[in-house]
């Protein structure tokens, strides 16, 4: 759906973006993450053709992204990380005027789904001025669904919203996804991605240092197994048990379990478990600790571009 | 156009966006009364010519024209300051990435907010239109059916001119460097006012061609008042077609120039041979209204055509020297320095362009004057010299926005376009408040002075008359000095860092 292209950007003296590949596939959620300044922002304008790359291309549908930007507008819906609204419309005369621009057939009950569906109805003949931010950002996703585009670029659709609105508009992204499109995120609230997407990737300093699943990168960071264990008895003499066992390579002790280093296959787990049980360890809880997106992210080492 | 205007989702928005605070109403009906109480003024202060006894015909349709055009100068100007803030307005509104995703054409967009800024304009027309059409079917003051049309006409088509002129900033400049330049306007109409209250020039000419740089608008509005018929390669005329006719085609280039960058910052203005085009109809234009000039013996060169080029090339300059930075001229630099291929205009007014554009008004002037068998030397020296004041007076408005812009940089835009419009207004309030005598109204601006100083007396009539060219040309040549300078410096910084 997505191919970038030796992507790079240059604003003066500063290379933005700098040599950038990817390939985002098609109904894919893609979570773009990095630090500020790591250049994601830069990234996503120039797949959605408001920026022109410095050099190398984007693709989209395996047309370059600025060949033919009408073609490109109608295929795409954008969230800028910073926008506002025409807040002398009214919640219809905004939707109305972007479906006269994208051309949306059956207008009126498209404007009216989009409106329920963004659970905006008692707002419908209020003035943007009047809505919450909450309430705003739900009627940008809305005009950026309403012409149904195959791909949604959202810029941290979620800064500035408070928790309620952050679950009801992950709540409307789930909905999204569900019809198939292909999304692409950012997001400082990296448990909220994990939560998203099926595929990220990590920028730094202009450069896309991982992607993929989270399950691919957890593995290429962390190779080794991370086993968490609770277990009844001296610490001491527990850890110093566990470390005869075989594929175990080390064992740290914790404030209430032990976490152990697994170098054997994750079919040979339940051995390790069976073991333990068998040399007489009261086992209260035994299973595989897997990093979550921001252990991920700050194993990663990823420092804010200063 | 039509096409365009015609189900345009931009300009149906920007309708809703203009009509939707109630007050743009009372602002019409305020500047149509407020019209009236200059009228009222200025025939109080030309207390030696009673216009309440004397209404002939020629006083009438003075008085007529003047409240009329006045009035409709406000719309121009609304439409102006309201065309010039709306693609920069909605970048600073954010709001504009959602208009650059949608997918409606760059033509599009332009027709919509250009029809859109004229809104003031309509309504100011609606009020006015009574007044006009009572003075029309009553053949008062002259004004006839057939010249009430064309009037309406040169009033839309200057309307248009100058909202397209106030895009072309708008879509071309920085936030800041546009509400600079929209800014200074709107000081210069105030303190223009002001300075009138004061005691300056109680003539309308001279209220209006205050309103620099609009000046060229209002300027030859004025002359199109006068709808009687002139000879165009021989033929006669109506001049309000004429103007019509020009109006519309200085317009169609500038929205050209608009379409082009409404959403593609680095676009190119017009390319070289559009620019050849636009130019040639403007010489063709000159022409035929000086056919007979030229085909008579008894041809005297009427500087006035120099000054309505001047004006339009004048316009172009300050859009482009406004946009004077740093930024633009490094990045051009560096691109040369690495070998690059550098697209000329989409580098935004770099130091070399500005003095490439002086240079071809210099040089442009100077053949003029050469191939139009002026036999005054006496006329010849105060083309040139008209000429050089309004290239000096413009380098200097242009380092004192620049100034202005760097010193005040961290004070706001405010400061700065406060600087710029009252060192701007200077000269016509000082002359105000100092009470000088009516021969130094020709430095309240350089449109004036040009106009001015067609007549050959002014040259030779004392020091005075000639300070200024004198002044600014040792101002200039000190201000070079700094320039290159800087330019060398600059570059050697930059030829540094790029072997780093």
């Amino acid at each position: 759906m997505i191919q970038l292209n030796s992507l790079r950007k240059e604003y003066d003296d500063v290379i933005a973006v700098k040599h950038l590949n990817l390939t985002i596939n098609k109904g894919d959620i893609f979570g773009l993450i990095g630090p500020n300044g790591a250049g994601k922002t830069t990234a996503m304008r120039m797949m959605v053709g408001i920026l022109e790359p410095t050099s190398g291309e984007a693709l989209i549908n395996n047309r370059p992204v600025h060949q033919d930007m009408m073609a490109t507008r109608r295929m795409v819906g954008y969230i800028p990380d910073f926008f506002s609204l025409y807040d002398e419309l009214k919640v219809h005369e905004y939707l109305n005027y972007f479906a006269d621009a994208y051309s949306v057939p059956n207008k009126s009950s498209r404007i009216d789904d989009v409106i329920a569906m963004m659970d905006l109805t008692s707002k419908r003949n209020n003035y943007i001025a009047h809505l919450s931010r909450g309430m705003k950002q739900r009627l940008a996703i809305g005009k950026t669904i309403l012409h149904d585009p195959e791909l949604l670029v959202l810029d941290e659709p979620s800064a500035g919203l408070d928790p309620k609105a952050r679950v009801e508009l992950r709540d409307i992204l789930r909905k999204i996804s569900a019809t198939g499109r292909t999304i692409v995120i950012s997001s400082h609230i990296l448990m909220e991605l994990s939560d998203l997407c099926n595929t990220i990737g990590v920028m730094q300093k202009g450069v896309m240092v991982e992607s993929g699943s989270i399950e691919e990168i957890t593995k290429r960071v962390q190779p080794k197994i991370i086993l968490r264990l609770e277990a009844l008895g001296d610490k001491a003499k527990l850890a110093e048990l566990v470390r005869t066992m075989p594929n175990v390579s080390d064992v740290v002790i914790k404030d209430c379990f032990f976490e152990i280093v697994f170098f054997g296959m994750r079919d040979e787990i339940p051995l390790l478990l069976k073991k333990l049980v068998d040399s007489g360890v009261q086992v209260s809880s035994f299973y595989e600790y897997k990093q979550n997106l921001e252990e991920l992210f700050m194993s990663l080492q990823i420092k804010e571009v200063c | 156009m039509l096409k365009n205007a015609w189900n345009n989702p931009e300009l149906e928005r920007n309708i809703i966006y203009r009509l939707r605070p109630r007050n743009i109403i009372l602002t019409s009906l305020l500047t149509v009364a407020f019209c009236g109480f200059v009228v009222i003024i200025v025939m109080m202060r030309r207390s030696n010519y009673d216009y309440s006894y004397d209404f002939s015909r020629d006083n009438g349709l003075n008085l007529f024209l003047f409240y009329v055009g006045t009035s409709l100068f406000f719309g121009y100007f609304y439409s102006y300051i309201a065309a010039s803030r709306s693609v920069i307005g909605e970048k600073s509104r954010k709001t504009y990435d959602f208009l650059f995703m949608a997918p409606m054409s760059d033509t599009q967009v332009t027709i919509g907010k250009l029809l859109g800024s004229t809104i003031h304009m309509w309504f100011i027309l609606g009020i006015l239109t009574p007044f006009i059409a009572f003075a029309a079917v009553r053949s008062y003051a002259s004004v006839s059916l057939a010249g009430f049309f064309v009037f309406y006409g040169i009033l839309l088509s200057g309307c248009i001119l100058a909202a397209s002129i106030g895009l072309l900033l708008s879509s071309g400049l920085s936030p800041k460097s546009s509400f600079i330049s929209s800014g200074s306007t709107i000081g210069l109409v105030i303190i223009a006012f002001v300075a009138f209250m004061m005691g300056f020039s109680s003539s309308d000419a001279g209220i209006i061609s205050i309103f620099f740089p609009t000046a060229f608008i209002a300027r030859y509005n004025q002359y199109s008042y006068d709808t009687s018929l002139t000879d165009f390669f021989g033929t006669p005329i109506d001049k309000g077609l004429l103007t019509i006719a020009l109006y519309a085609w200085l317009s169609l280039w500038i929205i050209k120039a608009v379409i082009r960058r409404i959403r593609n910052p680095s676009g190119t203005y017009l390319n070289p041979w559009e620019a050849l085009i636009l130019f040639v109809g403007l010489g063709l234009f000159l022409l035929g209204i000086h056919w007979n000039k030229y085909i008579q013996e008894s041809y005297e060169w009427d500087i006035i055509s120099f000054s309505l080029i001047f004006n339009g090339i004048v316009i172009a300059v300050i859009m482009l020297l406004l946009t004077l930075n740093k930024e633009s001229y490094l990045d051009y630099l560096r691109n040369r320095l690495m070998n690059r291929p550098v697209r000329f205009m989409s580098y935004q007014s770099p130091p070399h362009m500005l003095f490439f554009f002086l240079s071809i008004i210099f040089l442009l002037d100077i053949g003029g004057i050469m191939f139009s068998g002026i036999s005054s030397w006496s006329f010849i020296l105060a083309a040139l010299l008209a000429s050089w004041v309004m290239i000096a007076f413009l380098y200097s408005f242009c380092l004192l926005v620049q100034l202005a812009k760097t010193i005040f940089i961290y004070s706001g835009s405010l400061i700065a376009i406060l600087v710029a419009g009252t060192g701007l207004s200077l000269p016509p309030i000082a002359i105000g408040v100092l009470n000088l005598p009516d021969k130094y109204n020709i430095y309240s601006n350089p449109v004036s002075y040009i106009i001015e100083m067609q007549n050959s007396y002014y040259v030779w009539s004392g020091f005075e008359y000639l300070a200024l060219p004198f002044g600014l040309t040792v101002l200039m040549v000190a201000m070079l000095a700094v320039f290159a300078w800087r330019h060398y410096q600059l570059k050697g910084a930059v030829a540094r860092r790029m072997k780093e």
